[in-house]
């Protein structure tokens, strides 16, 4: 009687650990990312898309967006830490237009707390274009927001809306001489 | 040398509430004294398993060196031992208190070290059980959700197909896109629409997305959307999505997927009118 109780007793704790584990991966292992590289590219591989290029990685507190390009697209997302794993908050990317001088995309996210970051960004197609210009409106005072293009091509603008209630008015391409070769109105 | 009458009429005298004693041969009681006659006293042991009848203990039986009482003034048990040599009875406090006054709670002292054993082993036992309870509960919607869908999906399409209103092509087609396997399991046609019951196992993460692949027949034209069923399984989705009118002429079916460079198609043809 007293075996039987005891492999029972052995039978019972098999089976609770073993339902602890499974628990355990579906609820903890099973979605997000302890690094927030590995997320951006587990986000990427399950939306079918990439694995883009990063070309800028910008660092918030617990937010990191990386602008990306991968063939004809390129991309901005972001991922985010919820406790101790990082989670994708958008996945995909923007065509390049090659009939434009400039593709360019927005998008924004709250993080749910006390931020909403905003991005415009793009992919520039003119090899003349140098300097990228946003020109943005904050309580009827106009300022411009400057980025110097590299070799990656690429732009970024972000703004935390919380902090910086801009509205965004034009964005123009300069070439080096500093003269307006692009312009879009929004 | 007093005798054993005297000796525990001057105990009595000390304790006229709770007593603990052992007997010569090992035996401990304790309790209340009932009545005392001129060689014996009866008494009630304390604790609910303990016989309520008194029992009737000899003088002569008791180990003098090893009573005990409850001192109702002090509220404190002590130790009584008789010193023959002085005829006087000394009086302790207990050294061990704590221990006495457990017993002062639980007038059981006997079933104490039985009661703890059943319940270190109740408490292993409870948590193994709590842990198999709790998984349990949390994983039985999981495990409810991934009961598969029938060959159908619903028995809306299974009661059309008994009925031999609908024709049913089993596609069987497997297509790999990234990590995640796609499989259009049957097309269904019933007049001029047509069902597409597939299935897909895909990594955890973003859906797959199906509107993403458009229908076409074979003469050209797009065959449009009418709606879907689906639902979610632990390892992906399991769906039945409806399409029509098609085009009575129709013979082949391809489906595409153009998703940023992941391209896919599969041709499905239509078996004709008069195999139905």
């Amino acid at each position: 009687m007293k075996l039987v109780k005891k492999l029972t007793g052995i039978l019972e704790w098999i089976v609770a650990v073993v339902l602890l584990a499974i628990c355990i991966y579906c609820y903890l292992f099973s979605y997000g990312s302890f690094t927030a590289e590995n997320a951006f590219k587990a986000s990427e591989k399950t939306s079918n898309y990439g694995p883009s290029e990063v070309k800028k990685v910008i660092d918030f507190e617990n937010e990191k967006i990386y602008l990306a390009k991968y063939k004809d697209w390129f991309s901005a997302n972001a991922v985010r830490k919820a406790s101790i794993k990082w989670y994708p908050q958008g996945t995909g990317g923007t065509p390049i237009d090659y009939n434009n001088k400039i593709t360019h995309s927005y998008d924004g996210s709250s993080n749910g707390q006390n931020s909403f970051i905003c991005k415009i960004y793009g992919y520039v197609n003119d090899p003349d274009i140098t300097e990228i210009d946003l020109e943005v409106s904050e309580n009827g005072q106009n300022s411009t927001l400057k980025y110097n293009i590299d070799s990656n091509k690429m732009f970024i603008f972000y703004w935390d809306d919380k902090i910086h209630h801009y509205s965004y008015t034009a964005l123009t391409g300069l070439n080096k001489d500093g003269q307006k070769v692009y312009e879009y109105k929004y | 040398m007093k005798t054993l009458e005297k000796i525990f009429e001057s105990f009595f005298d000390l304790a006229d509430g709770k007593v603990a004693f052992y007997l010569k041969d090992g035996t401990y009681y304790e309790g209340q004294v009932s009545e005392r006659s001129s060689d014996s006293f009866n008494f009630l042991t304390g604790g609910p398993l303990l016989p309520r009848e008194p029992v009737n203990i000899k003088f002569d039986s008791v180990d003098l060196k090893r009573l005990s009482f409850f001192d109702n003034a002090e509220k404190n048990w002590k130790d009584a031992r008789w010193e023959p040599d002085t005829d006087k009875w000394e009086i302790t406090n207990v050294s061990d208190v704590e221990t006495k006054s457990i017993e002062e709670n639980n007038p059981e002292p006997a079933s104490i070290e039985t009661d703890i054993k059943p319940k270190g082993i109740g408490i292993i036992k409870l948590t193994r059980r709590l842990i198999v309870l709790v998984c349990i509960i949390i994983l039985a919607p999981l495990a409810v959700e991934s009961i598969p869908e029938g060959k159908y999906y619903n028995g809306q399409m299974e009661d059309l197909v008994k009925n031999g209103n609908a024709q049913v092509i089993e596609a069987g087609k497997k297509v790999k896109i990234d990590n995640d396997t796609l499989n259009i399991q049957k097309v269904i046609k019933s007049g001029s629409d047509i069902y597409v019951r597939y299935s897909l196992s895909e990594e955890i993460g973003w859906p797959f997305p199906w509107s993403c692949i458009k229908l076409n027949d074979n003469i050209g034209h797009k065959i449009p959307w009418e709606g879907n069923e689906s639902s979610g399984k632990i390892w992906g989705e399991e769906a039945l999505v409806e399409y029509g009118p098609i085009d009575s002429d129709c013979q082949e079916l391809t489906f595409t997927l153009d998703l940023y460079d992941r391209k896919m198609e599969v041709k499905v043809p239509l078996a004709k009118e008069g195999n139905k």
